[in-house]
């Protein structure tokens, strides 16, 4: 089960992502639960492979906005950098980048067992 | 603490974002002060602000969306008279996209991530504080009739004016309708409303070639406050001229106080005062011809005498 505990053990700006929450830990944790349900950290890595900088850029800004609000530093990271190429529609090898990302949320996914 | 007009009621924003996470976390954040409603897409933003007009008292609004995004919205808002005076705050992470949404008539904007609740409250709160009280002063910065300024905002306006521009010589003048109410009695007060407007559109003409402000302060009597002339003989003759336009020469008589730039110092208001007394002293004055009258030592002392008596 995610707990804020756990939250500050995977590394997330706990303080940061509760600030914003009005420091109810009910609702961030139910935010956090909502925001790694995204279906797009996993389809992200499709649309890099068919080489859609467009749809990769939207999707990639998209989950980095919301991972920056919940702050899961561990995983905004790689998409944080990641954006940035994209946004300038880089011509690069992305899977490193998602790889990384992808470790980290399986790491967080792996407490909600 | 005393209430003041913000306070009276919960006002209503606009939370647009196509991610639910972040619709959620500024909501919670906004639903503490405001009721708020919310939006996927500019689409449904659009729908929301075209069903609720002016109810709603600001728009918070992700750029990046599907459908319709949140640069297509801004635009779409400024294109409509109502809309474009909502304030938008737009919410992003990007330099570039906060100077051109401020270019396209954004109010303010947020970072992304968010800033802690306290500053994004205080901004709101500070955005629809100003939005408010644009609408106020436009609602009452001019007079309904004329549009011409009103007295009070007339007031403020030349004293910052006075403040910014001590070196320039400024005249206080005021004109009215020798009798105005006799022509309201004898012709209707629709005819007396058309004379007024003739005059003003005569005094804002005389206002905006000399770079100087008008009112109406009251009734049938304008104040102008100009950069000084040699003469005003010649500004009551056009006024003349224009009325003539409308109606018979005879049947009005106008009258000018001046209150000179050179003359004892005094607060702008009490300058208008004069202008006003020696603008009243005219009531005898030959019928159809303009009169001037200008505020002088001997018209203070019968003034003066006049209060003591």
């Amino acid at each position: 089960m995610i707990t804020i505990e756990t939250l500050k053990e995977f590394g997330a700006d706990v303080n940061e992502g509760l600030a914003r929450c009005l420091n109810k830990e009910d609702f961030y944790l139910k935010m956090v639960n909502m925001g790694i349900s995204d279906p797009r950290f996993v389809t992200l890595k499709d649309v890099l492979a068919s080489k859609d900088l467009d749809a990769a850029f939207e999707q990639a800004h998209a989950l980095k906005g919301v991972l920056g609000n919940l702050a899961l530093t561990p995983i905004f990271e790689p998409v944080s950098e990641m954006t940035e190429l994209l946004r300038a529609r880089t011509d690069t090898d992305y899977m490193p980048l998602y790889d990384k990302m992808k470790a980290q949320y399986d790491k967080l996914v792996a407490l909600k067992e | 603490m005393e209430m003041t007009g913000n306070d009276f009621f919960r006002r209503i924003v606009l939370v647009v974002d196509d991610e639910a996470v972040n619709r959620n976390m500024l909501g919670a954040i906004l639903e503490q002060k405001y009721d708020v409603l919310y939006a996927e897409n500019g689409r449904q933003a659009l729908d929301t602000l075209k069903g609720h007009g002016s109810l709603i008292s600001l728009v918070v609004l992700d750029l990046l969306m599907p459908e319709l995004d949140g640069y297509a919205v801004l635009a779409s808002m400024q294109e409509n008279s109502e809309l474009s005076k909502i304030p938008v705050i737009v919410l992003t992470s990007e330099k570039d996209a906060e100077v051109k949404s401020l270019q396209m008539g954004a109010a303010d904007f947020l970072s992304k991530p968010y800033d802690l609740p306290e500053v994004i409250l205080a901004r709101v709160k500070h955005a629809i504080k100003l939005y408010e009280y644009a609408t106020i002063i436009q609602a009452t910065e001019h007079d309904r009739l004329t549009r011409l300024y009103t007295s009070e905002y007339f007031f403020q306006y030349a004293e910052q004016y006075e403040v910014h521009n001590r070196a320039q010589q400024m005249d206080a003048l005021a004109i009215n309708v020798n009798r105005f109410h006799l022509l309201n009695e004898l012709r209707g007060r629709e005819f007396g409303d058309m004379v007024l407007c003739t005059l003003a559109d005569g005094v804002r003409e005389f206002s905006e070639r000399t770079g100087g402000i008008a009112c109406r302060a009251n009734a049938d009597t304008f104040y102008l406050y100009t950069a000084h002339q040699a003469e005003y003989t010649s500004l009551l003759e056009s006024l003349q001229k224009k009325l003539s336009a409308v109606l018979p020469m005879p049947e009005i008589n106008l009258r000018l106080g001046m209150y000179a730039s050179t003359s004892s110092p005094c607060p702008l208001v009490q300058r208008f005062d004069r202008a006003l007394y020696a603008c009243n002293s005219l009531r005898n004055a030959e019928q159809g011809k303009p009169s001037v009258a200008v505020y002088d030592e001997a018209m203070l002392a019968r003034e003066v005498s006049g209060a003591g008596a």
